[in-house]
């Protein structure tokens, strides 16, 4: 404990406009590595927009501190892009909180993007996670990819979830020097993601989807197959958990072949029930046509299931080869793999469930995630940066002739608009909040820290 | 199988290789200079033109324009009565319907019954529209004739940009909303004709020969018989030059270097020197495409 005293301690602001109340490979990341960093001694407040009625400050797990800002989502769970508007309430948290880092999230969380500018304007050093990879083709690729460009040029450092989300990030954010971009994965929470051999069925083999129903998730892929392995094998059944607009599709496909006793759908089940549907299956089944990370495959892993999955994104890099069966986007090459990793299950030729749950166990945890976290946190907070706003304004100049323009310009009217604001309300008349998080541990000092 | 063949959980080998699961001795930027961005492809489904098969598609937008001047030429040359209706009717809107017909049934080689039925939906589309003129006549009286020729401006001018010429995956065309526009700019233009509903009901069915049967007719002939587009390009151009001559001089010239030097000859040189700059990034991280 005595090298723990003299660690620095960081005062963090994860910024997302995806967390809880709502479900995702993002809320969760960024709630898992919120808790091992308080567990680690930081200061960390989330700020995410209002959930329905969910509004204000609240306080999670050990004294997660989460302020609810009211700014209405506008589109996809995003707030409207503005900028100018949420620099108030803002400056006001980050200043009350005494932040050090800024830590903004998801490439399409608009509002992480606009603190990063305001985290500039107040100096304050900023990390960004990537979590989800993107195109370059289509109007909206271009669009939010310029955005990412202007954000990224401003951002001490920048995180991504898997080798390929780097190299991902490294094009689409046009920056410059890769040696800017860490790899830190997700990771599982293994305690919750426990095997149990005995809730799976003896007599017959049970195929797990547990994903949006939508196109990008390969839905498509996924009614091609259930037929076809419904017909060869009379022993197989599928258990769908998740919805979407594709839902149909499987419903349809459910009618036409009469297979009402063999495929259950689901709908969407809380966060707190995946495992106890994971475990009810024996093979694993992720159609996705694109995925930077995919939780999920390891989730199942971690339950000691068979993983099958489409070889797509960053998947390939997450799981040693003897511990999924990876294939091409294509029916056929699906089906094939499926009927390997059934007769697998059916000669006993496969790995213990209790065994592949160490395995994981001992590859991903949120721990880890969060020592190298911190890391790059203690690696920003030494750069000495200089930190003007002609400094800032020169960084955008990689951003394009009109990138340029447009975000200069917006800089400079929130520098306006932050000189007005600190008129009338003065740094120092902000109250500044107690740190009460970890309120708990620092009581009892029985807490095991593993 | 049935055993984990893993790597021990730290690597002690020097090499970094690009697996998460493994803990590796080297930071979390650390760049593998062999394996970064090794899976970049560039340019893969990349289609390179000539200056003349551009100068040759380039056509098909010179055709639509072409046919939505002819089409408010009509227009005007009925409104200030220039051309009697009877003679639109015998010289241009018959004859062409008759031979663009005629010429299906030949290459088509259609059987009796069809020809019956197709002369019956146009029996039943010509009383139909017909039955209808005397309301798209008075539908537009108390509107006033700017309104309604800023309308029409602006319909064709989408009928234009939205109009589908290659029939390829272009996210902007859209069949329907291009016919769509144009029907409501000739609704619009239609009910403009205070003296009688004939001339509304020719311009109605004029509107739905060129908008809507001719393009068929060019995309059927210019998909089997690429030979035809300069053809039909060369045609519509004439055919829109010569109507043309009652109007101004300037608008006649202004016609003339708009459509036959810019659109067919200007762009596609543009295209040509820009397209060397072409570059699409592909990679591990694109959207998988369903493979059958």
């Amino acid at each position: 404990m005595a090298s723990e005293k003299t660690k620095r301690k960081h005062s963090i602001c994860m910024v997302s406009d995806f967390f809880y109340p709502n479900m995702g490979g993002v809320e969760g990341h960024i709630f898992q590595l919120s808790q091992c960093l308080l567990e680690r001694g930081h200061k960390v407040v989330v700020i995410t927009h209002m959930y329905n009625q969910r509004n204000g400050v609240r306080f999670m797990t050990n004294g997660l501190k989460v302020y609810y800002i009211p700014v209405v989502p506008f589109y996809n769970q995003c707030i409207l892009p503005t900028i100018l508007t949420t620099l108030p309430i803002i400056r006001d948290i980050l200043i009350r909180e005494q932040i050090t880092l800024v830590h903004g999230h998801s490439a399409f969380s608009a509002l992480a993007e606009e603190t990063l500018y305001h985290a500039k304007l107040l100096g304050i050093k900023i990390v960004y996670t990537d979590h989800s990879l993107f195109g370059f083709a289509d109007l909206s690729s271009i669009l939010t990819n310029k955005l990412l460009e202007c954000g990224m040029s401003i951002s001490d450092h920048v995180i991504c979830v898997s080798n390929t989300c780097r190299e991902n990030t490294f094009l689409r954010a046009n920056i410059q020097d890769p040696r800017k971009i860490s790899v830190i994965p997700n990771a599982v929470d293994s305690s919750i993601f426990t095997p149990d051999p005995d809730a799976a069925p003896k007599d017959r083999i049970v195929i797990v989807v547990v994903s949006r129903l939508v196109y990008r998730k390969g839905t498509d892929l996924l009614v091609g197959i259930i037929p076809e392995i419904c017909k060869k094998y009379s022993e197989v059944d599928f258990l769908i958990a998740g919805n979407g607009p594709k839902m149909v599709l499987i419903e349809e496909a459910k009618e036409r072949h009469k297979l009402h006793d063999r495929i259950t759908l689901l709908g969407s089940i809380p966060n707190q029930n995946v495992r106890n549907c994971l475990v009810k299956g024996h093979i694993f089944l992720n159609t996705s046509l694109t995925e930077a990370f995919c939780i999920a495959i390891l989730e199942a892993a971690s339950c000691g299931l068979q993983v099958v999955s489409t070889k797509v994104g960053g998947i390939p890099e997450i799981l040693p080869d003897s511990m999924i069966t990876l294939c091409t986007p294509s029916i056929p090459d699906l089906i094939q793999k499926v009927e390997i990793s059934i007769q697998r299950i059916k000669s006993g030729d496969r790995i213990k469930s209790l065994e592949m749950h160490n395995e994981i166990k001992n590859m991903y945890n949120w721990r880890d995630v969060a020592k190298r976290t911190e890391r790059v946190y203690d690696m920003v907070a030494d750069s000495k940066s200089e930190n003007s706003l002609i400094e800032a304004i020169l960084k955008f100049r990689r951003c394009g002739y009109i990138g340029f323009f447009v975000i200069t310009f917006v800089f400079l009217a929130n520098f306006f608009l932050l000189m007005i604001v600190e008129y009338f309300n003065p740094r120092d008349k902000i109250d500044l909040a107690p740190d009460v998080s970890n309120y708990g541990r620092r009581k009892s000092k029985t807490h095991n820290l593993d | 199988m049935g055993k984990i063949d893993v790597k021990p959980s730290v690597n002690r080998q020097n090499s970094w290789t690009k697996k998460l699961y493994i803990k590796q001795s080297y930071d979390d930027n650390y760049v593998d200079e062999k394996t970064f961005l090794e899976l970049k492809r560039i340019n893969v489904n990349a289609r390179l033109y000539t200056y003349w098969e551009a100068v040759l598609y380039s056509g098909l937008i010179v055709q639509q324009l072409s046919t939505v001047i002819i089409f408010v030429l009509i227009y005007v040359y009925l409104r200030s009565d220039l051309i009697k209706i009877e003679n639109l009717v015998l010289f241009f809107v018959v004859p062409l319907v008759g031979i663009g017909y005629l010429s299906k049934v030949i290459v088509l080689k259609h059987k009796c019954s069809q020809i019956q039925s197709d002369l019956g939906n146009i029996i039943k589309f010509v009383l139909f529209t017909y039955g209808i003129s005397p309301i798209v006549n008075s539908l537009t009286e108390s509107i006033s004739s700017d309104t309604i020729h800023a309308l029409t401006t602006f319909m064709l001018i989408f009928n234009i940009l939205f109009y589908d010429y290659d029939s390829s995956e272009a996210t902007i065309a859209s069949k329907t909303f291009s016919f769509n526009a144009a029907l409501f700019a000739c609704v619009c233009l239609a009910s403009r004709f205070e003296k009688s509903s004939f001339h509304t009901f020719i311009l109605l069915i004029l509107a739905f020969v060129l908008f809507a049967l001719f393009p068929e007719y060019r995309r059927y002939s210019e998909e089997h018989y690429p030979h035809s587009i300069p053809i039909f390009t060369i045609t519509c151009f004439f055919i829109c030059l010569i109507m043309m001559i009652n109007l101004k001089l300037w608008l006649y010239i202004f016609y003339l270097c708009l459509v036959c030097f810019i659109i067919s000859f200007v762009c596609p040189l543009i295209l040509i020197k820009l397209q060397s700059k072409k570059k699409t990034i592909h990679g591990p991280w694109d959207e998988a495409l369903i493979q059958t």
